[in-house]
């Protein structure tokens, strides 16, 4: 087998088009490696060349998805690429996204052997392992991009395996995240055997390692709708990352771990507080300009009952919005967060949330 | 995600999404399609009060959907033009 011929997907801003603002980016291609293609370009060495990369905003993918994806094939069939690789894109969902969606469409349409690379809580890894393509890899990443260098080793070594045509193989061996797809192999001992085996290193606090891994999963809680409106106290929860003026609570702009309520009380419109936006994961110009694009208080003011009991209306607004900016972060701290502000809601007699999400 | 664990506390929530990040598992049931990330709840390109009737719109659909019963993750779709992407 020859020089595997590589296509690399990026998104805008790996590929050095822009941030958030262009997010719309339409889709586009150049030939060669572009931004961190480069390096990982030139830790391919013979094994495999980047002849080209596509590129499109996060965005753009989203809303014109079965598009892109069909362009994508028509390009990877035209340029005669064997191998595709999307990535890195480390705790960038949208991005992340991308990825395994490509990868997907290209190992069935193309039969392409796919390498992707994330951290494993990306919203990507989600799909990865429905989808259980046999030929479609994802690499763990570290959160941010100062693990790119790391990645793009690893992911490097990877790419010599495919290049050659060599068996990969399990997810613990190979250093991929699991895609929980169960493969024959021969053994000497039975299963009777193994299983005595097992059941003796368990008994003794031994290590072993179960053969099938049993995942429980979590169903989705569903509260009952609000029953009546007219006698409810409803709040409003923003992750767009308005905070009071100053930062009092000292959100980080991205891997936040902190939540607060911040007063609306007497307020008609957001404009008439001050606040600011911390917020890493997206332009906040507009939302600095008009914080009602992240807490609608403008509108949802007219909703409130002027007089006690008014039909279509709901009693009061909570006097504090909610605030936790939501980027970049690892589930377990979203969780707590969750947790800890969910408490605090039911504590008050809250019976009904907007919760505006970015 | 944090309505999650607010529907797992009792309390209903309506979640303005912005629509590129609908697909994602957000764990809300009850989802309203919002509009960009930068501004979910409205668009700066319109004219201030346009901006606001929109905002207004997502609101009635959010209160409609806290008062609807849902056995899955719904999405609500408000009246509303959307800005491409």
């Amino acid at each position: 087998m020859g020089r595997a011929r590589v296509m690399h997907f990026l998104n805008q801003f790996f590929a050095e088009i822009g941030g958030e603002e262009k997010a719309d980016a339409p889709l586009d291609s150049v030939k060669g490696p572009v931004g961190p293609g480069k390096r990982l370009g030139s830790l391919l060495g013979d094994s495999a060349q980047i002849v080209l990369t596509v590129f499109c905003g996060d965005n753009y993918f989203a809303s014109h998805r079965v598009e892109v994806l069909q362009e994508i094939a028509k390009i990877g069939r035209e340029e005669e690429i064997t191998v595709f690789i999307a990535g890195p894109a480390f705790l960038a969902g949208r991005y992340g996204f991308a990825c395994t969606e490509i990868a997907h469409a290209l190992n069935h349409s193309l039969n392409l052997p796919c390498l992707t690379a994330m951290h494993p809580e990306n919203a990507g890894v989600v799909g990865y392992r429905e989808y259980k393509d046999p030929r479609v890899f994802l690499l763990p990443t570290s959160e941010r991009t100062h693990g790119m260098e790391d990645a793009l080793k690893r992911m490097a070594q990877f790419v010599y395996k495919l290049s050659f045509g060599g068996v990969i193989g399990s997810a613990s061996e190979e250093g991929y995240l699991s895609r929980g797809i169960r493969l024959t192999e021969k053994t000497d001992k039975t299963g009777a055997e193994r299983a005595v085996d097992m059941l003796l290193a368990k008994l003794s606090n031994q290590p072993f390692m179960t053969e099938i891994p049993v995942t429980t999963e979590e169903v989705t809680p569903i509260a009952p709708p609000l029953r009546e409106m007219e006698g409810a106290c409803l709040a409003l929860v923003t992750t767009s990352g308005v905070v009071a003026r100053g930062n009092p609570d000292q959100f980080k702009a991205v891997s936040n771990a902190k939540w607060a309520k911040y007063s609306v009380s007497g307020l008609k419109d957001m404009r008439d507080g001050k606040w600011d936006v911390i917020h890493g994961g997206y332009d906040t110009v507009y939302m600095s300009s008009n914080p009602n694009y992240g807490v609608p208080l403008d509108m949802i003011r007219q909703f409130e009952a002027k007089e006690a009991q008014e039909e279509g209306r709901f009693a009061r607004l909570y006097p504090y919005f909610y605030s936790a900016t939501g980027v970049g972060g690892v589930s377990s701290v979203i969780k707590r967060i969750g947790v800890e502000m969910a408490q605090d809601i039911k504590s008050e007699g809250i019976a009904g949330v907007l919760l505006v999400s970015t | 995600m944090i309505a999650k664990e607010i529907e797992r506390a009792g309390i209903p929530v309506a979640a303005i999404t912005p629509i590129s990040l609908l697909s994602r598992q957000t764990g809300a049931s009850r989802v309203v399609a919002g509009v960009k990330v930068p501004n979910p709840c409205g668009d700066p390109e319109l004219p201030s009060e346009s901006d606001r009737a929109l905002r207004k719109e997502l609101i009635i659909c959010a209160l409609e959907a806290l008062q609807t019963d849902v056995k899955t993750p719904t999405i609500f779709t408000p009246k509303i033009v959307y800005t491409r992407g």
